[in-house]
């Protein structure tokens, strides 16, 4: 049996105002990334639900990252606040069902930080590394 | 079943320079085999250029396409362009989708097989997203032609001359007696040579007249119901209570000025005075004189800087003060400070001038100036910044003692009260110092977290006149923009299932923007939302849903990158 190469699929939600630059910022750079991190463009971090964190893992995802603006940033004021509390949330959640809780993360960042970004995910893309695939019902 | 809708997916080269990094053969040989939608690949070169564009437009008019995706660079770019000008062929805003894949995808990996890999799961997860998309129609309002001023300063009264000159009706609501605010206060201004009361009576002229600006003085604003175009505003004048329509709100209620004892350990007497009472004092020629009168036997001395929050507004005040005492009695005059702050219109010439007048300028950086009371005498003693740096060399006395007859002292400058009162019932968000907070501080400093209301002056933060007259001119080119025409806004973009609300009102304390109200059930105010979602994932029943982010839209994406 060959071992396939794991490349972990991470899905990173990005605030429209400010990871999502960051991201196009750091393609401007020329910085490159894992290939494995897959950019969803929300509105605000707190448009981010439980249900699309939890769902992202049920089909398939080794990790989840959401990216939010600064505290006292937000364009809609409280929006990142809220889904930090809805990741130590869901960190419960996922403790509870027997998944690792370092596979989702929340991190703040800046439109004008692309080096940011890259630090970020090259950091989350090692850690779930480290953890391997998760665990999926098919495997028992 | 509806039948499959037809889609184009138009992808461009970015004129030619995606090529060395996206095999854009294998990315069309791939969309077209997914037999499961009727998809249109094309590959363009510079689809951002108006002959490209065009072709783009006419040909999804011909063969009657229904949803557009576009991939190129990032929709941050030409997001709008494309989609004003897909308008044109009848594509609605929401069925368009954009893949970013130039910024995040051709210019991020070296491996042209990774990149190519990583476009097809970006345009494969936007066409998952897209086939659930429904278009979003929009509606439109003719608002009112009226605007409501609150606070009736030199912002609020600067806005009523700049409304009026655009021919826009206004209605100035002033809690005080007279208008005018702290201007009306000043002695001078340091930018121009006109008294600031006469400068304020000359506005108060160009507002006044007929069908001129509405003044309400000893007014308040009790309650404002709406939207943006159709505000209902409870205004109480004298006991009687009226209430009004209008189609934008200003808010220009300025700052106070608040003396505590407690920063400096002084009370204010006739040798210790605030820079409002200078102010006082210099307006009446004859109290002025007596104290000032006696040329260079008289020791003035200025301090800034030690409260909470200091401003370049009151380093202005002494900066200018300084060099009329200077100038007109040829007093001796020190400023001790905490940071010089020449950040204003023509403050920097200013302080060169009063340098060249012979005006002492101490910094005491961290260690905060002490005052002793010897006799009828005060003496400040300074620590000065830039001879301690010197003092262990060369054997200096970095402390400087100063005997004073005059000690001006900065006050604190704080929100007006009653702005907590205004925060609740405006549905606006106060900054981290109390202030009212802006959309954004640098594109947006004007407008509020709430569509259709403004911010003009120093209730946004402390402000020089001049700022707050450009603040004023801005504000009111902004609200022409907004009431010239009808205000459109999108239809049933955010929906409330009134079978699932509870009426939990988690909604209403969670929306930035004031867009919720309540009678049955949640109502979303649709020309105030902008689509955040906020509430659309905190509604703990799912009654809320937003229709251009869906759930499913997003677990589709997810589907697309993952599968």
């Amino acid at each position: 049996v060959s071992e396939k190469i794991f490349i972990p699929k991470i899905i990173t939600f990005c605030c429209n105002h400010s990871a999502y630059e960051a991201a196009d910022l750091a393609g401007r750079l020329n910085l490159s990334y894992p290939e494995g991190i897959n950019i969803i463009r929300v509105p605000c971090s707190g448009k981010v639900d439980v249900y699309h964190i939890l769902k992202a893992f049920e089909k398939g995802a080794d990790g989840v990252l959401v990216l939010a603006c600064y505290e006292d940033n937000c364009k809609y004021l409280h929006g990142n606040i809220r889904a930090k509390k809805r990741v130590k949330y869901i960190k419960e959640i996922l403790e509870e069902l027997g998944i690792e809780k370092e596979r989702v993360e929340i991190h703040n960042l800046a439109s004008n930080t692309g080096h940011r970004f890259v630090n970020l995910v090259k950091k989350m893309n090692s850690r779930v590394l480290e953890l391997g695939p998760i665990m999926r019902s098919e495997k028992f | 079943m509806s039948k499959e809708s037809k889609i184009a997916i138009s992808l461009c080269n970015c004129a030619k320079t995606l090529h060395s990094k996206l095999n854009f053969k294998q990315i069309k040989k791939s969309l077209v085999e997914r037999s499961d939608t009727s998809c249109l690949v094309k590959e363009y070169d510079v689809l951002c250029t108006g002959d490209d564009l065009s072709f783009l437009v006419s040909e999804v008019k011909d063969k009657g396409i229904e949803k557009v995706i576009i991939g190129a660079c990032s929709p941050k770019l030409y997001e709008e362009l494309f989609k004003s000008k897909l308008r044109q062929s009848g594509i609605n805003k929401n069925l368009i989708a954009i893949c970013n894949i130039r910024e995040q995808c051709a210019w991020v990996f070296d491996n042209s097989a990774t990149a190519t890999k990583r476009a097809l799961s970006l345009i494969k997860g936007a066409v998952e997203k897209i086939k659930k998309s429904q278009p979003i129609l929009e509606d439109e309002i003719l608002p009112h032609q009226e605007v409501l001023i609150i606070g009736g300063g030199i912002g609020g009264i600067q806005t009523g001359v700049e409304l009026k000159k655009s021919g826009i009706k206004a209605t100035i609501v002033e809690r005080k007696k007279e208008l005018g605010g702290n201007t009306k206060k000043l002695n001078s201004f340091y930018q121009s040579k006109i008294p600031p009361h006469e400068f304020i009576e000359k506005k108060l002229k160009e507002i006044k007249g007929e069908d001129g600006t509405e003044i309400l003085t000893e007014a308040e604003i009790l309650s404002l119901k709406g939207s943006c175009g159709d505000f209902r505003a409870r205004i109480k004048i004298n006991n009687n209570i009226t209430e009004k329509r209008f189609g934008a709100v200003v808010v220009a209620t300025g700052f106070e000025t608040h003396f505590s004892e407690d920063s400096y350990n002084l009370k204010l007497n006739e040798k210790v005075i605030t820079q409002l009472e200078l102010e006082r004092i210099l307006q009446n020629q004859e109290e002025a004189d007596r104290i000032f009168g006696r040329g260079e036997d008289i020791k003035v001395l200025f301090i800034t800087g030690m409260t909470k929050r200091f401003s370049k507004l009151s380093t202005g005040t002494a900066l200018k003060n300084s060099l009329l005492l200077r100038e007109k009695y040829n007093n001796k005059v020190f400023i001790a400070c905490r940071n010089v702050i020449v950040a204003g219109e023509g403050l920097e010439s200013l302080y060169g001038k009063i340098r060249d007048e012979g005006v002492i300028i101490f910094k005491f950086e961290d260690k905060k100036p002490q005052f002793s009371l010897k006799g009828n005498q005060i003496f400040t003693l300074i620590y000065d910044y830039y001879l301690s740096s010197q003092a262990s060399q060369e054997l200096l006395n970095p402390v400087i003692k100063i005997p004073c007859d005059i000690l001006v002292l900065e006050e604190e400058l704080i929100p007006s009260t009653g702005h907590e009162g205004l925060k609740t019932i405006l549905g606006i968000d106060f900054d981290p110092l109390n202030f009212f907070q802006e959309n954004n501080v640098h594109y947006f400093p004007v407008e509020s977290n709430r569509k259709g209301i403004f911010f003009v002056g120093s209730c946004r933060g402390i402000e020089e006149v001049s700022d707050v007259i450009a603040d004023a001119k801005s504000a009111s080119v902004e609200i022409f923009e907004l009431l010239k025409g009808k205000i459109k806004f999108p239809k049933e973009r955010i929906i409330v299932d009134k079978g699932k609300c509870t009426l939990c009102l988690t909604c209403q304390r969670l929306c930035p923007h004031s867009a919720i109200t309540y009678t049955r059930s949640a109502e979303i105010s649709e020309i105030t939302c902008q689509a955040c979602g906020v509430c659309v994932s905190e509604c703990p029943n799912s009654a809320i849903t937003l229709r251009t982010f869906t759930d499913e839209d997003i677990i589709a994406e997810i589907e697309g990158y993952v599968l």
